[in-house]
């Protein structure tokens, strides 16, 4: 199973996104990119992201994507 | 000849929304209201006091339908989509508006007044044929439209561009298919209006370069 970070490697191999300090500012995800990025974790994880949590702070960096999908349901 | 009155170009996503005029010079049509404003296109119906009566949708993608429902409140005109766009106009995670606008909400549509479901539907508007082909593969409700010698082809078809196959419900042996079916049904003169960028003739269109 892939983990968070290798999900969005995949997505956008050019960014480092372990070096970004905030990855929707810094236009390193577009909407298309989030489309596949929530539904690439929610096949991963086999949870469901509640549309009110498709917000930046949600997705600015690894921790507050890891976040969300743990209170998305994801076991650790 | 029905004509085109407006190409406007959406400011983000740069999609294009146009209005097509009937030869009677009263009647319009608007083509993939893809912009949350939408005052270029009002602006041009009240001032040559056009009535609007259908609104057609090329796919059900929010950079296509923005501006759906203020158009729809203030001219009341039918909706036409195809019954797979239809089903998702209501659904902020199936339009993708939930992502453009990271605003936790999204937007809904209500379903279209006339949906399409028999992969090529033509319907007369007051003397002028205009014919729905269902064309999935970018989107499942994808739908190019022919109004007299313009083709209005979404994001089927976009010229210097490949076809985009890689989102989540996209199909990229739908898309093969219906690319078929665009090319063998339409001759090179067909003006191509595309979801976004120049209007073209379909013959400087690349058809192997697609996909």
């Amino acid at each position: 199973m892939k983990n968070i970070a290798e999900i969005l490697n995949s997505i956008r191999p050019e960014f480092d996104f372990n070096n970004s300090k905030d990855f929707i500012k810094e236009g390193m995800l577009d909407s298309f990119d989030l489309i596949t990025l929530v539904a690439a974790i929610e096949e991963a994880f086999g949870i469901k992201i509640d549309g009110r949590d498709i917000v930046p702070e949600n997705f600015n960096s690894l921790a507050a994507i890891e976040a969300l999908a743990s209170r998305s349901g994801r076991k650790k | 000849m029905p004509r085109i009155l407006l190409r406007m170009v959406t400011v983000r996503y740069l999609s294009n929304c146009y209005v097509i005029g009937h030869p009677d010079g009263i009647r319009a049509v608007v083509v993939d209201p893809g912009s949350s404003d939408m005052r270029q296109v009002t602006s041009l119906i009240e001032r040559e006091c056009l009535s609007v009566d259908f609104i057609m949708l090329t796919h059900e993608h929010f950079d296509h339908i923005s501006g759906l429902n203020s158009l729809r409140a203030q001219f009341s005109p039918k909706v036409v989509a195809s019954r797979e766009c239809s089903a998702r106009l209501g659904d902020p995670r199936m339009n993708f508006s939930l992502y453009a606008m990271m605003d936790g909400k999204g937007i809904a549509c209500s379903p279209a007044e006339i949906e399409i479901y028999n992969e090529v539907v033509t319907m007369n508007w007051e003397g002028v044929d205009i014919t729905f082909m269902e064309t999935p593969g970018h989107s499942p409700g994808s739908m190019c439209i022919s109004v007299g010698n313009l083709l209005f082809s979404g994001d089927t078809i976009i010229p210097g561009k490949k076809t985009v196959v890689r989102l989540p419900e996209s199909s990229r042996e739908s898309a093969v298919r219906s690319l078929d079916t665009v090319f063998a049904r339409y001759d090179s003169s067909t003006l191509l209006c595309p979801g976004h960028g120049e209007v073209v003739s379909l013959g400087s269109i690349d058809r192997s370069k697609l996909l």
